[in-house]
């Protein structure tokens, strides 16, 4: 009996994949995210303005808050079971 | 020996955040796939404990490393001469940019690595937040324990590219400048 349950618990997750899922999910999400509005940013004078949120650094400071608002809000829906 | 303020943070944001990550690399990917792979059932609970502890500072050194680089040291390696001057030395981005033999360390270099550095902090918080859920227990999971490996990896490429377009940027345009800090006096 012992031995059955060690078994048991050594093939058994105790957590299902959806949380780690949804993390790995979202953190793809962000890193896309850095990539297409660095990429926009380059391409479009008028959305390289847009990214302007803290003068000095210029557009990256948009570029990079956007997508780290995105992570953390798709981690956070993704988590939840929301979409 | 003496340090200049901006100096003292370009020296924080890369030998101290940046390097410090870079050094724990190698250490978290080992250490990871010895936890993670089915043999891992063997492996202490108490270094269950410490790759989390390790994992988590990590993500801190990560975000210390991307947060001074963005918001301390850019602002002056992008700060506008005033017009006329000759003397580009304080003015890191325009300096690089005088040159034909050095416009693309700013083209390639500073591009690249002003973005890709962001990849670190987002992969290794996911991977810090999903080894704190799951623990050994990842083991259980083939595909999160390579998609958790992967994303490290990642993140220390994208840190390694930092890391070296970083250095060579500094090589050829130190960020310098600002109250100079005494170390030491000669005698």
């Amino acid at each position: 009996m012992g031995i059955l349950d060690d078994i048991h618990a050594a093939e058994v997750p105790a957590l299902p994949n959806g949380p780690g899922a949804a993390a790995i999910l979202s953190a793809g999400i962000g890193c896309f995210a850095i990539g297409l509005f660095g990429f926009a940013a380059d391409k479009s004078a008028v959305i390289k303005s847009h990214f302007i949120l803290y003068k000095p650094t210029g557009p990256l400071s948009g570029e990079t808050a956007l997508a780290i608002i995105l992570w953390l809000v798709s981690w956070a829906i993704l988590a939840l079971g929301r979409l | 020996m003496e340090i200049t303020v901006r100096g003292f943070w370009t020296l924080l944001h890369g030998m101290g955040f940046g390097a410090l990550y870079l050094l724990a690399c190698s250490g978290a990917l080992l250490e990871l796939y010895r936890v993670c792979t089915p043999q891992g059932i063997h492996v202490a609970p108490k270094s269950n404990r410490f790759l989390s502890a390790y994992l988590v500072t990590m993500a801190l050194l990560a975000w210390a490393a991307v947060l001074s680089g963005t918001y301390i040291v850019y602002p002056w390696y992008r700060a506008v001469a005033p017009a006329g001057i000759m003397d580009l030395s304080g003015y890191p981005q325009l300096l690089l940019k005088s040159s034909p033999d050095t416009i693309d360390w700013h083209n390639l270099g500073m591009e690249w690595k002003e973005h890709v550095a962001w990849l670190t902090p987002i992969a290794i918080t996911m991977v810090a937040g999903v080894f704190l859920q799951y623990g050994r227990d990842i083991r259980k999971h083939p595909a999160l324990r390579t998609a958790i490996l992967t994303f490290t990896l990642v993140a220390f490429l994208a840190a390694g590219i930092a890391g070296f377009f970083g250095a060579m940027l500094n090589k050829y345009a130190p960020v310098q400048g600002g109250n100079i800090i005494h170390i030491t006096h000669g005698s």
